[in-house]
């Protein structure tokens, strides 16, 4: 097991390293000068000239790519070039909290009330409970996340006048987190509520279940202690992969209710042309994926003992 | 008032005195054609009920430019600056030129002299002498970003270097700055009035370093920065000792401005429909079309119709119509590697495929095409009537735009368009791509696309518009994509000062407009006096020659739409402007 997790650990740093590459020439060959994109449209041709010299765009792409590594195995990862010339790591790592925030509470949303709903429709297949989950769970795929988002602010925020709508939970308190989770959170219920639905249906088949229902165990241990466990593998899965894509930006949410998260942070930084800023927002997000991807890989080994042996 | 004094006792020199006074005149005489209600029809602090202060002010806004606060190290506009540090001289509510940190200046040939408030002084007591206003414009010019540690300097330090050769203290409160040539343009520049791109800081913070500079800059304006969130949000809180004590700039009733961004506009309105913010910035003119209008009554004041009312600043930009094959055409017939007045090389261009033999290079296409426009109903129809059609490229208000060309778009005749569509040759119309930028703070761009879309279409030319980033459109005409397109729609965001647009026309200024070398000539021409008379003239004939070549028509003076909760008693501010202003004059009933 310690061999399996070394060996994922070197993998996940190459993957990094190959996306630092990829992600410096991307912005830079299909861009130009990001000077030239930066200054209104009134500067000069001088001004344009200086700044290009001043951060060091007139250098060859080689070099400003060795510039960039040696900086980078010393944990330096650039200065912004807006954001006031902060440190690029401080300029993310300031919108962290509030991204983990947004994401953690829409994912506790959709997965208490998504495996939930999945669960008890898989057991009552074809009831009113089941039907009604399923228009739930369709409906929560199909709305648009910025639709919802307003039609919440329009209820809870103007008509009631009970929720706050903009800003983080530095400035509204945990009150500013309720829509923007709900928000976020209902189009990933619905696809936890359908996927558990799935799966379930096929585990409540399987022989084991039915011999426990034949030894006569209540149907809810039936459910959560036995055909749960079994159905979680794929939830896990879905937990994780939508956990690592949130974190990297939930622009649309995020921008409906000015929630000062990182998806914004990205967003604004393109349409500025803050490379640095980027790189270290894709840098941050991508670290984030490799990591959630082997904890994900080591807790299947863990979960499942044949996939250890292999 | 402003009061002008002799500088050496010869002949000729109070001329430069007429002369500025005349500017003042004719500016405020530009600038007066909106209310002069202000202060007069306005509510005071402290009188009839109105409280001498209040807790907090929150205002929601798009943008505020780009999220930095050192005025050394911009590296591109930004809006609040105007709370925290100095500007040289301000507008007032009315438009007029008003003292800020200068209580007044003198400019001739050689220079301009400034004499500072006396009373000026930073937050951390540090007087705001002429040794601080000499370190700035140095900081502006680039010369402490070694040894203070910047990485870059502004990113107008070319800029201000061609503005000013040096800079000389006279005493503890006069400064002379020595510039290249007349600058008629400066103070609408670099001196804080109109459009202004460059704030005064403390220079004993600024010299420590950025890094240093953030944790406290104890700036010389109503507020320090209290809580600052780049690119989210920034909490002011008032400066209890501030100094002016102006009629447009003094204490402000407000303790605290907390100013939020929020992109999404529905997003916006419904933060001020929900009582969580006081102030929306440019509100769309959809939301906007339904609501009270202050403007029924006195400008800036809340109508008291217990609602939501709005406040238009208009002219806050512009939108034109250019065509970059006629142009293109001129262009490669002359000679390469050639330079302008200032020594600075002309880009040189081949004819791209696509204009060799485009309609777009005969005239009677052109203006066929622009008649087919119908000005007004654009306004009225998809603008709600936000929009102000215009045939002038200087901005209404503005020095140097004639009010008779400003009001007076160029006609709508679909009749005559079809006929001298035939007489070109093109009876049957013909296909073309034309192009556009999508700006934060300019409204109603996509709609006038698609609004010429159709309008072409009854002549039979079809126009696919594609939609750019608003920096990939600046870029491209930098890097000669979009210059040379057949047809493309630009926009100018609005300059107080038609000086300041005429430089657009030249062949080197980038996002460029229209030009041949008569128009390129007098660029440089207007900016060599400051006589305003002269001005004025030299600014009428580029114009003129500018429209004469019918390869750019104006279309429509842009508006921005300020919406206030009934919480907000006034906020005097001014007509025209291109971003927001004044918001430390805002009054609350509490």
């Amino acid at each position: 097991m310690s061999r399996y997790i070394v060996k994922r650990l070197i993998e996940g740093s190459i993957t990094l390293w190959l996306i630092t590459l990829a992600v410096f020439f991307i912005l830079r060959l299909g861009g130009g000068n990001p000077v030239e994109y930066m200054l209104p449209p009134e500067a000069s041709s001088a001004d344009i000239e200086k700044l290009t010299q001043a951060y060091g765009f007139d250098k060859p792409l080689i070099h400003q790519y060795w510039i960039f590594n040696q900086k980078l195995l010393r944990g330096d990862l650039g200065d912004a070039l807006s954001w006031d010339k902060r440190p690029t790591v401080r300029v993310v790592w300031d919108r962290v909290p509030a991204t983990l925030q947004l994401t953690s509470a829409a994912m506790m949303f959709a997965v208490i009330l998504g495996v939930t709903m999945g669960a008890i429709a898989a057991a009552r297949p074809d009831s009113l409970f089941d039907r009604v989950g399923r228009v739930v769970a369709i409906t929560g795929q199909s709305m648009p996340v910025f639709w919802v988002g307003l039609l919440l602010i329009l209820l809870f925020s103007v008509y009631l006048g009970w929720l706050p709508s903009a800003g983080g939970i530095d400035r509204l308190g945990l009150k500013g987190i309720i829509m923007p989770a709900l928000s976020l959170g209902f189009f990933l219920m619905a696809s936890h509520m359908r996927i558990v639905r799935s799966t379930m249906l096929d585990v409540l088949e399987s022989d084991y279940i039915k011999l426990v229902r034949a030894k006569g165990l209540p149907t809810r241990m039936v459910i959560w202690k036995h055909a749960f466990k079994n159905a979680s593998i794929p939830v896990f899965t879905l937990f994780f992969v939508n956990f690592a894509a949130l974190i990297s930006g939930a622009v649309v949410t995020e921008t409906i209710f000015a929630w000062p998260g990182i998806g914004r942070l990205l967003v604004d930084s393109l349409i500025l042309r803050d490379y640095p800023t980027t790189q270290t927002v894709i840098f941050f997000a991508a670290s984030f994926i490799v990591f959630i991807n082997i904890v994900v890989d080591i807790m299947y080994a863990w979960l499942d003992p044949r996939i250890r042996m292999e | 008032m402003l009061f002008y004094r002799l500088l050496k006792p010869k002949p000729l020199a109070f001329v430069p005195v007429v002369l500025l006074c005349l500017v003042a005149l004719a500016y405020g005489g530009q600038a007066k054609a909106g209310s002069q209600a202000w202060p007069d029809a306005f509510p005071k602090k402290g009188v009839g009920g109105v409280p001498e202060a209040v807790e907090k002010l929150t205002i929601a806004v798009d943008s505020w430019g780009t999220s930095e606060l050192n005025p050394w190290a911009l590296s591109s506009v930004s809006f609040l600056g105007d709370y925290f540090n100095l500007r040289l001289m301000m507008q007032n509510p009315n438009g007029d030129l008003a003292p800020a940190w200068a209580t007044e200046f003198t400019q001739t040939e050689e220079g301009i002299t400034f004499r500072l408030n006396p009373k000026a002084r930073f937050r951390d007591g540090t007087p705001a002498d002429a040794q601080a206003l000499k370190l700035n414009f140095e900081g502006f010019m680039g010369k402490f970003v070694k040894e203070a540690g910047y990485e870059a300097p502004l990113w107008s330090v070319a800029r201000v270097n061609e503005f000013i050769e040096s800079v000389q203290v006279l005493s503890p409160t006069e400064v002379f700055v020595k510039t290249r040539g007349p600058q008629p343009t400066f103070m609408w520049v670099l001196g804080g009035n109109g459009y202004h791109s460059h704030w005064y800081g403390n220079p004993g913070r600024l010299l420590k370093g950025p890094k240093e500079y953030l944790k406290d800059r104890a700036g010389g304006g109503p507020y320090k920065v209290k809580e600052w969130d780049p690119g989210n949000r920034i909490v002011f809180e008032r400066w209890d000792d501030f100094w002016a004590d102006y009629p447009h700039w003094h204490m402000p009733q407000a303790r605290t401005i907390e100013i939020l961004t929020v992109p999404d506009p529905a997003a916006r309105f419904a933060l001020l429909k929900s009582g969580q913010v006081d102030i929306v910035y440019n509100l769309p003119w959809a939301l906007a079309k339904g609501l009270a209008r202050s403007e029924d009554g006195v400008r800036g004041v809340n109508p008291g119709k217990r609602g939501i009312w709005t406040q238009t600043y208009k002219a806050n930009g512009m939108l034109v119509l250019t065509f970059g094959c006629p142009i293109q055409q001129r262009e490669v017939a002359k000679p390469p590697d050639r330079v302008n007045q200032a020594g600075v090389k002309i880009p040189q261009w081949s004819l791209s495929d696509v204009c060799k033999d485009h309609p777009t290079l005969n005239t009677r296409v052109r203006r066929a095409l622009n008649l087919a426009i119908d000005k007004q109903a654009l306004s009225k129809g998809p603008h709600f009537g936000f929009s102000t059609p215009i045939g002038s490229i200087f901005h209404a208000g503005s020095f140097g735009a004639r009010p008779e060309k400003v009001i007076n778009p160029s006609p709508y005749n679909l009749e005559e368009a079809r006929r001298l569509l035939r007489e070109a040759g093109y009876p049957n119309g013909f296909t073309m791509v034309g192009h556009l930028g999508q700006f934060a703070g300019r409204p109603g761009i996509p709609e006038t696309a698609d609004f010429i879309a159709s309008s072409w279409e009854k002549l039979g030319v079809k126009v696919t518009w594609q939609e750019h980033d608003p920096s990939d459109f600046v870029r491209g005409f930098r890097a000669g994509v979009f210059s040379w397109v057949p047809v493309n729609l630009q926009t100018w965001g609005r300059q107080d000062h038609s000086g300041v647009v005429s430089i657009l026309y030249r062949s080197t200024a980038g996002y460029t407009g229209v030009y041949n070398d008569r128009v390129e000539e007098l660029s440089f021409d207007i900016p060599a006096t400051f006589d305003p008379a002269a001005m004025k003239r030299k600014l009428a004939i580029l114009e003129d020659e500018v429209l004469s070549l019918e390869e750019t028509f104006p279309l429509y003076g842009m508006s921005l739409i300020n919406a206030y909760s009934d919480r907000v008693l006034a906020h005097p501010t001014v007509e025209f402007s291109p971003h927001f202003k004044h918001y430390d004059l805002v009054l609350l009933r509490k």
